[in-house]
C-alpha cells in the first residue's frame, strides 16, 4: 500500500515537472534552421559570432590522405575498417564517425589506385548518409555513378572526391547542421593517425614522422569541436576524454613544444613516441570502428 | 501524514498548469515577434563558390567553406583559423559578394587580438586572393572579418548574408 502510495506521488511529480519544463523540441532546439526566424534563432546566433576565440575552419580530409602520400605513406593491405562493419554502427554519433573513417578509407584507397576496394568504402559512405540524413550529397547528381565509370583514371576520381567533399559540406550547411561536420572530421582524421601512425612506428620515415606531427597541431581543435556539441552525450564524452589523453601524452614529450603554440622541435621524439601515440590511437579507432572487437 | 501527500500533489499540478499557461504565452509572444520581422538574405552561395573555382587555378582546390552571417544592431568581428601545412604552399580566396554590405577583411598569420599578430593582407574588396609565400613558418592563417552595423536593425529587417572561403594547394604527389 505505501509502495503504491509513492509511485503515485512519483507519478504526479514527473507528470508535474515534465508539464512545467516542456518537450525539449520547443524549448530549445539547439540548431534551429535557417527558416526558423524566431528571437530564440537570433540569441543562438549572437552568442555564436560573439565568440572571442577564432572559429576553426576544417581541414579537408582529402589533403591530409594527400600529405601523408607524398610522405612516403604506402598502401597496407588489411588495414583499412573492413567495409562488413557499417551494419554494426548503430547511434547517429557512431555512424558519423565512421563516415568520416570510411571517407579517410576511401581517401587513401583512391591515392594507392585501389579501385574495387574504393567502391566497396563508397557504397558503405553512402549507406551511413542514407541513415544520418545526408542522402542529399548521393542524390543531388550521380556522384556514385561517375566514380564507378572513371575507375582507374585517379585524377578523374580526386575530383570527383572533391566533389563529393563539398557536397557534404555544403549540405552540412544547408541543414545547419555545422557540427556534425565536426564529428564527420574526427572520425577521418583519427582513421587518417591510425594508418600514419602504424607506419611510422615501425619505420623512421622523417618526413611521414613529421606530418603527423604537424596534425597534432589540430587536435586541440577536435576537443573543441566536441565539447560544444549540443547533444552531448557518454559517447561524445568518452570520445574527448580518449582525445584528451592523446594531448595530455604529447604534451608531455619533453622538448617537443616550441617558442608558440604550434611549433615543435621534431628531432626529440624517437620511435617509442610514435609506438606510444599508435597505442593511443589504436584504442581510439577500436572504439570507433568496432574493427577487432 | 495522507493529508500532507494530497497537499503536495495538489502543489505540483497547480505549479505545472502554471508553467503550461507561461509558456503557451511566450509561445504566442514570439510569433508575433516572428512575423513582424523582415528577413533578407543576400548569400549566393553558388555564384561564389563558381567564382572561387575559377580563380583558384592553378592551385589544387582544397576545401571551400560557408560562413553564415546575421547582421546586429552593432559592428561585429567575426575570425576564423584556417589550418595549414609545411609542407604545402597555399591560396586562399575570399568572396563576400553574398553580403549586403562591403566588409573589412584581413589576413594574418596570429589572432588580431594578440599584439605580435602580423597582418598579411587587407582589404575591403568583394573578391579577395592571397597566396602563402613558401617560407611561412604557421599552422594557421587568421581571416578577420569586420562587418558593419546594421542600420535596418531597428525597423524589424534582420540582414543576412555570407562569406565563402576557398583555399586552394599545390606541391603536393598528384
Amino acid at each position: 500500500m505505501k509502495l503504491k502510495k509513492y509511485s503515485f506521488i512519483a507519478l504526479v511529480l514527473v507528470t508535474g515537472l515534465t508539464m512545467s519544463c516542456g518537450g525539449g523540441a520547443e524549448m530549445g532546439d539547439a540548431n534551429p534552421t535557417e527558416s526558423n526566424d524566431s528571437a530564440l534563432t537570433e540569441d543562438v546566433v549572437v552568442s555564436e559570432e560573439d565568440s572571442d576565440e577564432p572559429e576553426f575552419i576544417i581541414p579537408s580530409a582529402l589533403q591530409i590522405s594527400s600529405i601523408f602520400r607524398s610522405s612516403g605513406l604506402v598502401f597496407v593491405d588489411g588495414i583499412c575498417n573492413n567495409p562488413a562493419n557499417t551494419a554494426n554502427y548503430y547511434s547517429k554519433f557512431e555512424k558519423l564517425l565512421n563516415f568520416g573513417a570510411y571517407s579517410a578509407d576511401l581517401f587513401y584507397c583512391v591515392l594507392n589506385d585501389q579501385s574495387q576496394l574504393s567502391i566497396q568504402y563508397l557504397k558503405s559512405i553512402r549507406q551511413l548518409a542514407d541513415e544520418t540524413g545526408l542522402s542529399g550529397i548521393f542524390n543531388a547528381g550521380p556522384i556514385f555513378e561517375r566514380f564507378e565509370k572513371n575507375i582507374g583514371k585517379q585524377d578523374s576520381v580526386i575530383n570527383i572526391m572533391l566533389e563529393f567533399q563539398e557536397k557534404t559540406d555544403m549540405l552540412i550547411a544547408e541543414q545547419n547542421e555545422e557540427h556534425t561536420a565536426m564529428i564527420i572530421f574526427t572520425g577521418a582524421w583519427v582513421e587518417g593517425m591510425y594508418i600514419g601512425l602504424d607506419a611510422a612506428r615501425a619505420s623512421e620515415n622523417e618526413m611521414l614522422r613529421e606530418r603527423l606531427v604537424e596534425q597534432m597541431t589540430i587536435l586541440p581543435n577536435l576537443i573543441k569541436g566536441l565539447e560544444i556539441q549540443p547533444n552531448k552525450n557518454a559517447e561524445t564524452e568518452g570520445l574527448q576524454k580518449k582525445l584528451v589523453e592523446v594531448q595530455t601524452y604529447f604534451d608531455s614529450i619533453e622538448g617537443l613544444k616550441g617558442d608558440d603554440e604550434y611549433s615543435y622541435d621534431i628531432s626529440v621524439m624517437s620511435t617509442s613516441h610514435f609506438v606510444k601515440l599508435y597505442d593511443l590511437m589504436a584504442g581510439i579507432r577500436k572504439g570507433i570502428t568496432k574493427q577487432g572487437i | 501524514m495522507s493529508r500532507f501527500f494530497s497537499f503536495l500533489c495538489i502543489f505540483f499540478l497547480c505549479l505545472s498548469f502554471q508553467g503550461y499557461g507561461q509558456k503557451k504565452d511566450k509561445k504566442q509572444s514570439d510569433d508575433v515577434i516572428e512575423s513582424s520581422l523582415k528577413i533578407s538574405d543576400l548569400c549566393k552561395r553558388e555564384e561564389s563558390v563558381e567564382k572561387i573555382k575559377a580563380d583558384v587555378t592553378p592551385f589544387k582546390l582544397d576545401k571551400i567553406s560557408t560562413q553564415k552571417i546575421h547582421y546586429k544592431s552593432y559592428s561585429q568581428v567575426v575570425e576564423f583559423a584556417v589550418p595549414i601545412y609545411h609542407s604545402t604552399k597555399y591560396k586562399f580566396i575570399i568572396n563576400s559578394e553574398g553580403m549586403p554590405t562591403n566588409v573589412d577583411i584581413r589576413l594574418s598569420d596570429k589572432p588580431h587580438k594578440q599584439s605580435s599578430a602580423k597582418i598579411l593582407k587587407e582589404s575591403s574588396d568583394k573578391h579577395l586572393s592571397y597566396e602563402s609565400p613558401e617560407d611561412y613558418s604557421g599552422t594557421r592563417i587568421y581571416v578577420t572579418i569586420k562587418i558593419p552595423a546594421d542600420k535596418e536593425y531597428q525597423n524589424d529587417v534582420r540582414n543576412r548574408g555570407c562569406i565563402v572561403i576557398g583555399s586552394g594547394y599545390s606541391d603536393l604527389d598528384f
